[in-house]
């Protein structure tokens, strides 16, 4: 006898999102992150050791030395990524729909790297403080981003919270092209959710540094 | 008494440092949040429902039954487009369709088929069909009794289905109560259980290693120097340091351990035994720490090298995720580190109700690590402090 309700199960034709193409690059922006640290207190030293009062005597503008240090930060943040996903891929299996977008997220991310470092060296004033500033600035981020667990797994109250930060939209990107979504569809709005965190950043940058040089 | 002020200095320098007790506490506490509220409900499955506004009376019901069935956590959704991206995402474990003409159809002695989406390769997707099945047979059932009343008493099809609920309710259902018997779980239990101990290893970990670019600093700065030329032996300066950050692991491990209790409400087992594992698992961190005190040349290659090397040992050795989730070789090489060992005693005291006899072969290979650890550490210290003029 035929119930009046039946169940009818359907596939999704959609691809399985593997662990690794979610941790890979979910790890690989752990540590890239931990330049932020590296990067500003690099800053710190070299100003104890005179390094940036001889770059400035030399003829040399502000403008050079703030893009020379800025590109610094985002080639060794962006290598970083790239190897991560690179060894991901080749040695891991970790798949991605459209490597365009993988490349498109790990430069977002190593922009919004270069504003979190500057935000660090605005803040501070010393090694020590750029330090721990940064390191519990990472360690906020991840938190919040869905680095150590799996962001799909979470509640929704944290997985929208993950959207505040640059990691968790790079995460959503990153999630969306390892189950076959390609092009703009799946990186369109993590690229503008990085972009917003990144020019949110850099307006708090530049508000402090000419509060500080005003003070 | 000299070495009791080492470790007074120490133990000061550490409290008054604000980032040192962020990563005592407040980062240990968040991570147990956000891991917690992770690893819970996975009894449940996580059901994504899109029911249209405009559904009948029979269409909201089972929607409702759906809502408040005990092994489904279901979660509305306003369009099918907003459900299948969550499933395909894996924020669900299948989407439940309920269909717009349901009640017309239902009313009009028709069958109705309800779609299940699910992710074909996942197996939670299938089990959760099940739990999902079992709900509308149940629906299913009390209209099927409204029909057969309909058509023997010839009146509404509204009235028939109100009369199969109360005969429903009238009834005595017969009930299933699943109990496990000796149960042996090579898991810690879910949610703050879970994430509570975990962490305890990890941070207590890392932070100790971390600790050591204290160390390193103090050697660069020649504060070992100046205390070696007065009439203080070097093993001194290495037994203060050494009992400064045991103290620093034991009160970090005493701060998890009471949060734990008193706020996620985590058992942490048999006291004798969980003091035991607490002492045992601060001496090998104390031993990880001073030995990166002294075989670092700077802070910066202990920052560098410290936290990186603590969530690596603490990934291979079962902190992020259970190892017996992992391939059997991978299991072994997890037992290389000590923090499997660690996990391994806290799943028998918390999921096995282990006393301290349960846990004494890992308490003994713990002990083992904090003896090299320890040894090398105080030797390799002591011979900076000696050959290299305190620094």
């Amino acid at each position: 006898m035929r119930l009046p309700e039946q169940v009818r199960a359907q596939g999704l034709p959609d691809d399985p999102l593997k662990v690794i193409s979610y941790f890979g690059p979910s790890m690989g922006m752990f540590f890239v992150l931990f330049t932020v640290g590296f990067a500003a207190r690099g800053y710190f030293v070299e100003q104890q050791q005179g390094t940036l009062d001889r770059i400035a005597a030399a003829p040399v503008g502000r403008g050079a030395l703030l893009i020379g240090k800025s590109v610094s930060t985002f080639v060794y943040s962006l290598a970083g990524l790239a190897t991560v996903t690179l060894v991901s891929w080749l040695a891991f299996d970790a798949q991605w729909a459209d490597p365009l977008g993988v490349a498109a997220l790990s430069v977002a991310m190593a922009v919004s790297v270069v504003c979190l470092t500057a935000l660090v060296i605005a803040l501070v004033r010393t090694e020590q403080q750029a330090q721990g500033l940064a390191s519990i600035l990472v360690f906020a981020l991840v938190l919040l981003g869905g680095n150590f667990v799996f962001a799909s797994g979470t509640t929704p109250l944290i997985r929208r919270l993950a959207l505040f930060t640059p990691n968790g939209w790079a995460l959503r990107g990153f999630t969306d092209l390892g189950t076959g979504v390609r092009g703009w569809d799946a990186v369109g709005a993590p690229l503008l959710g990085i972009a917003v965190f990144s020019a949110a950043v850099t307006a708090l940058t530049v508000l402090l540094l000419r509060l500080r040089r005003t003070s | 008494m000299t070495a009791l002020a080492v470790t007074r200095a120490t133990l000061t320098r550490v409290l008054r440092d604000r980032t040192a007790l962020f990563f005592m506490v407040l980062l240990p506490v968040a991570i147990i949040v956000v891991i917690g509220v992770t690893v819970s409900g996975f009894d449940k499955f996580r059901i994504g429902l899109v029911s249209s506004p405009q559904a009948g009376p029979v269409a909201q019901e089972l929607a409702t039954e759906l809502q408040h069935a005990p092994g489904l956590r279901t979660r509305t959704y306003d369009t099918a487009a907003d459900a299948r991206t969550a499933l395909r995402r894996a924020e669900l474990d299948a989407v439940v369709v309920v269909p717009s003409g349901l009640d017309a159809q239902v009313r009009a002695g028709r069958s109705v088929t309800v779609p299940v989406l699910v992710e074909p390769s996942g197996s939670a997707g299938h089990s959760a069909v099940t739990s999902v099945s079992a709900v509308v047979a149940g629906h299913a059932a009390r209209l099927q009794a409204a029909h057969f009343a309909r058509d023997e008493t010839g009146g509404s099809f509204d009235g028939a289905f109100a009369l199969a609920h109360d005969a429903e309710r009238a009834s005595s259902p017969i009930a299933v109560r699943a109990e496990t018997v000796n149960g042996q779980s090579d898991y810690l239990p879910l949610g703050y259980s879970y994430s509570t101990p975990t962490m305890l290893v990890l941070f207590v970990f890392i932070n100790a290693l971390a600790g050591g670019a204290a160390i390193v600093q103090t050697r660069r700065t020649g504060v070992y120097a100046r205390a070696l030329a007065a009439p203080v032996a070097a093993r001194t300066l290495v037994f203060g340091e050494t009992v400064a950050y045991l103290a620093l692991a034991l009160l970090q491990s005493l701060l998890i351990v009471g949060i734990g209790a008193l706020a996620f409400d985590v058992a942490w087992g048999d006291p004798l035994a969980a003091g035991a594992l607490i002492a045992v698992w601060a001496l090998v961190g104390t031993g990880a720490g001073v030995l990166a005190g002294a075989v670092f040349r700077t802070p910066e290659q202990v920052h560098a090298i410290g936290p990186a090397l603590g969530i690596g040992m603490g990934m291979l050795g079962g902190c992020m995720w259970p190892l017996a989730l992992v391939p059997g070789w991978l299991r072994a090489a997890g037992h290389s580190v000590p923090h499997a060992w660690a996990v391994d005693a806290w799943t028998t005291l918390l999921s096995r109700n282990g006393d301290l006899s349960a846990i004494m072969r890992d308490l003994a290979v713990l002990g083992g690590f904090a003896v090299v650890l320890l040894s090398c550490a105080s030797l390799a210290l002591r011979h900076r402090l000696t050959a290299g003029s305190g620094m």
